[in-house]
């Protein structure tokens, strides 16, 4: 096992933080475990792709096209999602939406796509710097960063603003929240759109390391579910941690014994944790509908 | 005199199953109303309707001169209807400071005004005070009560409406939270509305009260009728049947 | 699709659709209409033979749609009839598929072996993730389906001498011995099997094994109430719908030629999904509809086949949105498709009660049925019950009342072992009481819930049948075969259900969904259900809540007959005019004690029980002052 292995871990486990994170900022009020959410990292990557790799424009642009149209995503998934599951009344309307949600975007980003095996715009700051004699690509450093910023962005917000603690209050309980005069509607808009623009922000970071595949997006929900789950649904520094454990294992494993099994040592791991530990390794239980 | 809350020919339900029937009634300003009548008579349904928690089936709401028909529930808040719903429903994991500034959420108004609000609260409760930076979900019973109380004075209501706020505390905490209720009716002048299962107890503060049934009201009067009337008794323990089976 | 037929000639209702006659003219247009679609895919290779160059092509495309439709008639079984979220299943279906592979290609044994170990193989993968997930909730369930599924496609993308690794296997040819069947005869084989799988769906959905699992689907507390082991049932049901996912892998497997790891993605699941929903999920044919309907779909805009995924994605939300129940869900729920049968004008009650009902006799003299002694439960540091003694004697009624938040649901839920009690013993008949709740159930005791857990949306007689599930012998291979014994078993508790229902006051609305009751009905149908399981004790929580005076006394009357009959009725109740008419013997609570016990007229002038009811006006005024 080699230090690099676990620098791409830390790297890779950043991404998948941040869509543990989404996943749990849009399951706390709505209490929708939300397919469609990896669809927005496909987003951020196509975004960095076509802006960096093909048009040669820079990353600022990228950042703020990526921004809006992640708004906008969100935006849309919650209609496509939330007026379907009000309408439906089954109780596996919320699985179907999303799951058709998601089958809808992964059939947008392949036809504009078709011909593109993985969305790699170059990195935004090229090469690398040595860490104690390893070397650590900046890309990577600079997701790391990023990845920890937001969360900790996150964590100050939910706790420190009004609205992080409407958020809050909405994600225990609806009817009281509307008590209190929390307009629960726009929480939950906003949750989708934020969780949007907070996947696409992963997807924008990972597309120049990782293999991003325009059809990849369900891979990148179940790989976020890992990490919600094993953090515990609720808390940013439980994304963080999850996140963080499922991309080294992910790449430790990898690293060791090669192939796919980093993805079945993860896939078993999150059988495990379900079965010994339902509610998590940290947190508290995600309740069922 | 126009009443501050008119509820009339008011019919909700969950599903098929009819809780309100047509039911009139009206709290005036100024006002200490008690709801009294069994399980299932309707009464949390009643102030679940009125806070925006339930769609009518038929029927109206007016608060203050003003249809409520169209105004979703989170709006009804800054329109002065407050609401302490049944098993206080504090949240646990927000400090009991938190749960102030949330009742006070719709933060339009000056920053200070908030935090004013909240410090007068504090020193009307002053036991909040103490577990200011605690989890609420650390209160004990008698102190989530206050807390749900002082939550819902926070957005500085003109109807304070409580379900059942002596649920599961000891008589002494029960006595020590009407006396409050109390204070803030007298001195602050408090249109309250109360549903309350302890019908003596509750008949001793108010100025008027209703007993439904079945979704309706079956009996009602001031307070001092209401002590008096056997009926209310009869909805809690039974009519005195004369054929006993 | 069946109707019922109707038997009850009421008043005609204004609407032409509620007409028997128009009913038996659906019944007979739906008929034919199911005998062309049956004639036309049994002629089918005929067919494309005559009309198209292209007939195997044609051909395929239907054995295809077929297999998908077994797949789905399993997912079918599983989330529309066990409430169980399977994400699994195009991963069974790959597990199956490769033992076909596998003894096929690798072993050359013969196809029809291929398939016996798909079944095994479906089976077995399907029971082992459901034991290691059986405390798992609703969600949690999906998600461990889902990483299963995961994981049996990475088994399948490393195992390569048996999976062949990414490739996969290919060759597989429904053959044995060096000689391989036609496509054309192979059709027929997918064809049977589709029919198979389908008359096994509905037998079984119509048989004790089907109710028990939508019994633990709406409710495992309902469901062990009426003695039904939740685990048990979900275990049977979902090893079944392995077995059948193992099946349809197997048959992809023989049709296609070809397996691989790709066939399990959740990405081509999604299209089983798609097809349960859209043709109505928890109906029968639904599935099979939804499945086709995709196919002709699919056919259509075959030439733009790059928008597939994009149309069924959209077609799938819109249909969630205007036909949320599914085509079949929907038309059965329309006026035109509806079974509702009108309503009776009056009914006489039978003044005679049925040998149905259970009786109890020859208690030794001085035993309780149902004993509580010392119960104390608490809920983190809150002493729900402190020391509750209770006895309930065979052949009264026993009332249990107190203010909200007293205990008596508490209680309740520890005499009948849903809640594990933290001191103290309960024994019913003089024995001790079983460990686990259906365990309860068996040895006499069911309960009714405060919060109403009918099946909605199959009859009420199948609601009374589901509560004779305890006393139901055969297994569900006979049930599914319909073996000698299970119908006789059958008709008689039909029969017997039917005349529960009419002493109830309810034989005319037998064929009824339950969800068209009113809420009434729907209270005392619930009694009714417990009645049919022949229990010695039977518990009521809060049945009077809603009811109009006329459902109550129906409700009393069927108590004081079930007193009669030497059973102990509990009752916990806040219509104090109904328990104190009804009851022989009161024990009120408070805050977790008993504060009274003894006949209506000692409780009603009890001090006591008045200030735990109106509260201690006295304490108000010291405090204020």
């Amino acid at each position: 096992m080699s230090p690099e292995a676990i620098i791409d871990g830390l790297f890779a486990g950043s991404v998948y933080a941040l869509v543990a994170l989404a996943l749990t900022i849009v399951f706390q009020p709505t209490r929708i475990m939300n397919f469609a959410q990896g669809e927005a990292v496909i987003l951020g990557a196509a975004v960095a792709y076509q802006i960096v790799a093909l048009e040669k424009l820079g990353w600022a642009a990228t950042l703020g096209i990526t921004l809006v149209l992640a708004a906008f995503m969100g935006l849309l998934m919650e209609r496509m999602i939330m007026l379907p599951v009000r309408l439906s009344g089954s109780r596996y309307a919320w699985i179907i939406a999303t799951l058709a949600a998601a089958l809808i975007f992964q059939s947008l980003f392949n036809l504009t796509y078709f011909d593109v095996d993985a969305l790699r715009p170059s990195p935004v700051i090229d090469g690398g710097f040595q860490l104690a004699g390893v070397t650590v690509e900046w890309q990577e450093a600079l997701a790391i960063v990023v990845a920890l910023a937001v969360m900790a962005g996150y964590d100050l917000f939910l706790r420190r603003s009004a609205y992080g603690r409407a958020i809050r209050a909405t994600a225990h309980n609806t009817d009281t929240s509307v008590l209190m005069g929390i307009p629960v509607q726009r929480i939950i808009v906003l949750s989708f759109v934020i969780g949007a623009m907070i996947t696409a922000i992963a997807g924008m970071l990972a597309a120049p390391v990782i293999f991003v595949a325009p059809a990849a997006g369900l891979l990148f929900t179940i790989k976020g579910f890992t990490a919600a789950v094993i953090g515990g649904v609720g808390s940013p520094r439980g994304a963080l941690a999850g996140g963080m454990l499922v991309g080294l294992l992910d790449t430790v494993v990898r690293s060791m014994v090669g192939g796919s099994v980093g993805n079945f040592a993860v896939f078993a791991a999150l059988a495990v944790i379900l079965v010994v530990f339902p509610s998590g390794l940290f947190g508290k239980p995600m309740e069922a509908h | 005199m126009s009443a501050l809350l008119q509820l009339s020919g008011l019919t909700a339900g969950y599903g098929g199953v009819r809780a309100l029937d047509g039911l009139d009634l009206h709290v005036d300003e100024g006002e200490f109303v008690v709801l009294l009548g069994p399980n299932g008579a309707g009464k949390t349904t009643t102030m679940k309707t009125v806070s925006g928690l339930l769609k009518p089936v038929s029927g109206q709401v007016r608060f203050a001169g003003k249809d409520l028909a169209r105004v979703p529930g989170w709006r009804r808040t800054g329109l002065g209807l407050g609401h302490v719903p049944e098993g206080r429903q504090i949240f646990p994991d927000h400090t009991v400071l938190e749960n102030l500034s949330l009742g006070g959420f719709p933060t339009r108004r000056r920053r200070g005004e908030n935090e004013r609000r909240r410090a007068e609260l504090l020193d009307i409760f002053p036991r909040l005070a103490e577990r200011g930076s605690q989890l609420a979900g650390t209160l004990s019973g008698g102190e989530a009560q206050m807390l749900a109380v002082a939550r819902a004075l926070m957005a500085d209501p003109r109807l304070l409406m409580l379900d059942e706020p002596s649920l599961g505390l000891a008589p002494l905490k029960v006595a020590e939270l009407f006396g409050y209720l109390k204070r803030l009716h007298a001195e602050r002048g408090l249109t309250i509305l109360l549903v309350e299962q302890q019908a003596g107890t509750a008949l001793r503060l108010a100025d008027r009260g209703y007993v439904l049934e079945r979704g309706r009201v079956a009996v009602e009067g001031t307070a001092a009728e209401l002590r008096d009337d056997p009926r209310v008794q009869a909805a809690y323990l039974g009519r005195l049947r004369q054929e006993t089976a | 699709m069946t109707t019922v037929e109707s038997r009850v000639t009421g008043a005609a209702r204004r609407s032409v659709f509620d007409s028997p006659g128009y009913h038996r003219a659906r019944t007979a247009l739906l008929g034919g209409l199911s005998v062309i679609a049956v004639a036309v895919l049994v002629a089918w290779p005929m067919i494309t033979d005559y009309y198209s160059y292209n007939a195997s092509y044609y051909n395929g495309l239907v054995a295809s749609a077929a297999i998908s439709a077994i797949l789905t008639i399993s997912l079918n079984l599983s989330m529309g009839y066990g409430g169980m979220l399977s994400m699994m299943h195009s991963g069974l279906q790959l597990a199956g598929g490769y033992a076909t592979g596998h003894l096929v290609v690798h072993l050359s044994g013969s196809w029809l072996l291929g398939i016996i170990a798909s079944v095994v193989v479906g089976a077995l993968v399907a029971l082992l993730v459901l034991l290691v997930s059986l405390r798992a909730a609703y969600l949690y369930f999906g998600m461990i389906t889902l990483a299963a599924n995961l994981i049996v496609i990475e088994i399948g993308r490393e195992w390569e001498p048996v999976t062949g690794g990414i490739v996969g296997i290919s060759g597989i040819a429904p053959g044995s011995g060096g000689e391989v069947m036609s496509k054309e005869a192979f059709y027929y084989v997918v064809l049977a099997c589709l029919a198979l799988m389908y008359v096994l769906q509905r037998n079984l959905v119509r048989s004790g094994v089907g109710r028990a699992s939508m019994a633990v689907r709406e409710s495992a507390d309902t469901a062990s109430a009426m003695g039904i082991a939740p685990s048990g049932a979900k275990l049977l049901l979902f090893g079944i719908c392995g077995g059948m996912a193992g099946l349809s892998g197997a048959l992809y497997a023989l049709q296609l030629g070809f397996i691989n790891p790709d066939v399990g993605l959740l990405d081509n699941g999604i299209i089983f999904f798609v097809g349960l929903f859209l043709g109505g999920i928890s109906t029968l044919v639904g599935p099979v509809i939804g499945v086709g309907f995709i196919a002709v779909l699919v056919e259509l805009i075959k030439d733009q086949a790059r928008y597939t995924t994009l149309v069924l994605g959209l077609l799938l939300l819109t249909a969630m949105m205007v036909i949320p129940q599914g085509i079949v869900g929907t038309w059965k729920a329309s006026r035109f498709g509806r079974d509702r049968l009108p309503e009776l004008t009056d009914e006489e009650l039978p003044e005679e009660v049925p040998d149905v009902v259970p009786e109890v006799r020859d208690v030794p003299e001085g035993t309780a049925a149902l004993e509580g002694t010392g119960i104390v439960k608490h809920f983190g540091g809150v002493h729900a019950l402190d020391g509750v003694d209770i006895r309930i004697m065979p052949g009264t009624v026993h009332g249990i009342i107190g203010p909200n938040g007293s205990g008596k649901s508490t209680l309740v839920s520890c005499l009948t072992r849903y809640h594990r009690i933290d001191a103290g013993e309960v024994r019913i008949f003089g024995a001790g009481a079983p460990a686990a709740a259906h365990g309860v159930a068996r040895a006499g005791v069911t309960r009714v819930f405060q919060v109403p857990h009918l099946f909605e949306r199959v009859s009420v007689l199948d609601n009374v049948l589901t509560g004779m599930r305890m006393q139901e012998d055969y297994s569900w291979l006979g049930a599914v075969l319909r073996s000698p014994a299970y119908r006789r078993r059958d008709r008689k508790e039909r029969a017997e259900a039917r005349e529960l229902l009419a002493f109830a006051g309810l034989a005319g609305r037998a064929d009824w969904l339950a969800s068209s009751l009113s809420h009434g009905q729907k209270r005392l149908l619930e009694v009714v259900r417990a009645v049919a399981s022949r229990p010695k004790v039977l518990i009521l929580d809060e049945p009077a809540t809603g009811l109009t005076s006329e459902e109550l006394d129906a409700l009393g009357r069927l108590c004081r007959v079930l007193r009669e009959r030497g059973l102990a009725v509990v009752l916990i109740e806040h219509n104090v005019d109904f328990v104190m008419g009804l009851c022989d013997e009161l024990t009120v609570l408070e805050s977790g004690k008993v504060i009274e016990r003894g006949d209506p007229e000692k409780v009603r002038g009890s001090a006591a029980v008045l200030e735990a009811y109106l509260g201690r006006p006295d304490l108000v005024e010291e405090e204020a002052s």
